[in-house]
């Protein structure tokens, strides 16, 4: 308790503070602008964080991850242009009720639905990964090990129908992670006599290139033939939703953010599916309701549960130093550059970095609202007007330029250009990206433990299941892997039984 | 994308593997161990792969006219210029860059752009070069 206290009197430091919410102005803004998002944002931001003390950089960073996914909502509501991915289910219902007359209540909805969520998961951020660190502390070699099969395992369950592209994205990964010195015995591979490799593929120019440059690749394909066209606002009334309405939304809110919560702490499986869910969900809860035609709970669910992921992802990074989603493993960039390792050790050695986070996250939550809502409509009138062209060349320019900050070499711009081309072509097979990012954070990490481990057992693997937390993490990783084997046999046996009967 | 891609990527991954293997070939043991073990899993989930994607074959294969001019141009502009930072210095070649992107995606006032790409370059040249003190590349000509 002591330490959250400490945590909120670091972030109430007036630098502290005006930088989150310069953050959160930043998160709203690149919400609202279609095409850019809160990774994007979040990577070409990194580098320029670099010469930040902590205290002042990270809380930015914090800012534009929490409120990203609430200035997608703005657009998705009032022009059916959803801002960023994560507000695409929004559109459904949010732009109904605009069409209806009513933007100010959907907008009103979708902030108190947003900031809910927002809290919700940030106080199970608060208190969940503290007390996680701390039994992590108790980890050894054998239990990282079993932690990251784990951590893969997640994304095999989470694959859906593509799992074979999904497992080959995580070896494909782990090829990448094994360039330059191997863990422990220092051995030079495949870093084909560039010296600059020796100690890995750098990892913020390859964040940089997979999202900077792999976004502008892709707008690049149907922009240059897109008219410029001018965007209508509708009118907007009376924004806070009553204690009524409230009240009608509370279970949507609790079930969509539980959702949110749940799938932001595993690893790989991302807002897009949390979003998605809860739509669901609301739509089985609600039958007498027509969805699709401008209903609350419509809006209410997907930015309930948006948010949620939002700090809940951020428990796996912080307490066992597993990245969730890609604005997770960004947020291991930053913490790398300040010199710091996410995981257990963090709240050990740096409490009061750790606890900022942590209640930054909160704070953050509770200034999106009054925020959103004071400059949601300045934002879509003007934001929409900025063309999309010229961004697009300023997106670049801080690309290139942070790139080469990272290690003030050429040659990082060299792998920001490879890892956007990878990027791109990425997406046009269909392949996922997170995947791919969580293996290059995870490969260094599984190869070490399982080799100390190794030293520790003279040679037995018996040790991954002697020791009772190892055995634990594997037998749930095997959950996982065995879930999508699980349920194409299901499926199978329903459409056996279809077809007999 | 189709099917074919699909085939494409399958049999490029496997080759890859193969490589891999090939490289792995004078590598001492314990750092050996890892990428062997993940070349042979390429290829087996690349195997896995091109037998689905052949077994479906029929499915799938509707065609999308993508256009592929602007990425083209993108990257290569990007490659010309990280050959020419160090020749052209960071300010001059990351200007023409910008001016160069933005036509490229179609833009068409041409005074906007130039505006846009001096403004901006001179904003992340001071963050970066007077607030980090980032040793931006000088070039040969300008000093700059």
């Amino acid at each position: 308790m002591n330490e959250i206290l400490l945590g909120f009197s670091q972030i109430f430091q007036p630098l502290s503070f005006l930088a989150l919410a310069f953050g959160v102005l930043i998160g709203l803004i690149v919400g609202a602008l279609p095409g850019l998002n809160d990774n994007i944002t979040l990577a070409v931001l990194i580098p320029i964080t670099f010469g930040m003390e902590p205290e002042i950089a990270l809380p930015i960073l914090v800012g534009v991850y929490v409120s990203a996914c609430y200035g997608g909502s703005i657009p998705a509501i009032l022009l059916n242009i959803p801002g960023t991915a994560s507000s695409v289910v929004t559109t459904i219902d949010g732009y109904q009720m605009t069409l209806k007359g009513e933007a100010g209540k959907a907008l009103g909805i979708s902030t108190t639905s947003s900031v809910f969520g927002g809290i919700f998961s940030s106080l199970l951020l608060m208190f969940l990964a503290p007390f996680l660190a701390k039994q992590a502390l108790r980890f050894g070699p054998p239990e990282y090990f079993a932690l990251a099969i784990l951590g893969f395992s997640t994304v095999a369950g989470m694959a859906g129908k593509s799992l074979t592209k999904n497992l080959l994205v995580c070896v494909i990964g782990l090829i990448f992670a094994t360039v330059g010195m191997s863990p422990q015995t220092g051995y030079p591979r495949f870093y084909f006599g560039i010296d600059y490799l020796l100690d890995g593929i750098p990892f913020i120019p390859m964040l940089i290139g997979l999202f900077g440059v792999t976004t502008i690749l892709e707008l690049s394909e149907t922009i240059s033939k897109e008219k410029i066209s001018k965007y209508v606002l509708p009118k907007i009334n009376k924004v806070l939703p009553d204690f009524k309405m409230v009240k009608r939304l509370l279970p949507t809110w609790l079930i969509s953010g539980s959702i949110g919560n749940v799938i932001g702490i595993l690893p790989g499986a991302g807002m897009i599916m949390a979003i998605y869910m809860s739509y669901d969900q609301a739509v089985r809860r609600n039958k007498d309701k027509e969805f699709g035609t401008g209903v609350p709970e419509g809006v209410a669910a997907p930015e309930a549960a948006n948010n949620a992921v939002v700090a809940s992802s951020m428990i796996p990074l912080l307490s066992l130093g597993v990245p969730g989603n890609s604005a997770a493993a960004l947020f291991i960039g930053a913490l790398m550059i300040q010199g710091l390792r996410p995981g257990p050790s963090l709240f050990k050695d740096y409490p009061d970095i750790a606890y900022m986070i942590l209640v930054a996250f909160f704070v953050g939550n509770i200034l999106m609202g009054p925020m959103g809502i004071m400059l949601g409509k300045f934002l879509s009138s003007t934001l929409l007007r900025v063309p999309r062209q010229v961004l697009s060349g300023v997106i670049i320019a801080l690309c290139v330029t942070g790139a080469f900050a990272m290690g003030n070499s050429v040659f990082n711009i060299w792998v920001m250009i490879f890892f956007g081309i990878i990027g791109y072509v990425f997406n046009k097979l269909k392949l996922p990206h997170s995947p791919l990012i969580l293996a290059i954070v995870l490969g260094p990490m599984m190869e070490l433990n399982y080799l100390q481990s190794m030293v520790l057992s003279k040679g037995s693997p018996m040790i991954f299941v002697t020791r009772p937390i190892s055995l634990g993490l594997l037998i749930i990783a095997l959950f996982f892997f065995a879930t999508p084997f699980i349920n194409s046999l299901k499926d199978n046996l329903k459409r056996k039984n279809s077809l007999s009967g | 994308m189709g099917w074919k891609s699909n085939i494409i990527l399958a049999i490029f991954l496997i080759c890859v593997g193969i490589v891999g293997l090939f490289l792995l070939k004078d590598m001492p043991e314990p750092p050996a161990m890892f990428p062997e073990i993940l070349f042979f899993l390429l290829i087996f989930f690349s195997t896995v792969l091109l037998i689905s994607v052949l077994k479906n074959s029929k499915d799938g294969s509707e065609k999308k006219e993508i256009n592929y001019y602007p990425v083209l141009k993108i990257t290569g502009g990007l490659v010309l210029y990280t050959l020419i930072i160090k020749i052209l210095g960071y300010l001059l070649a990351t200007f023409l860059l910008v001016i160069y992107i933005i036509l490229v995606m179609g833009y068409p006032k041409k005074l906007i752009t130039v505006v846009v790409s001096l403004v901006s370059v001179s904003i992340i040249f001071a963050i970066f070069k007077l607030l980090l003190n980032v040793p931006l590349p000088a070039g040969l000509f300008l000093g700059l």
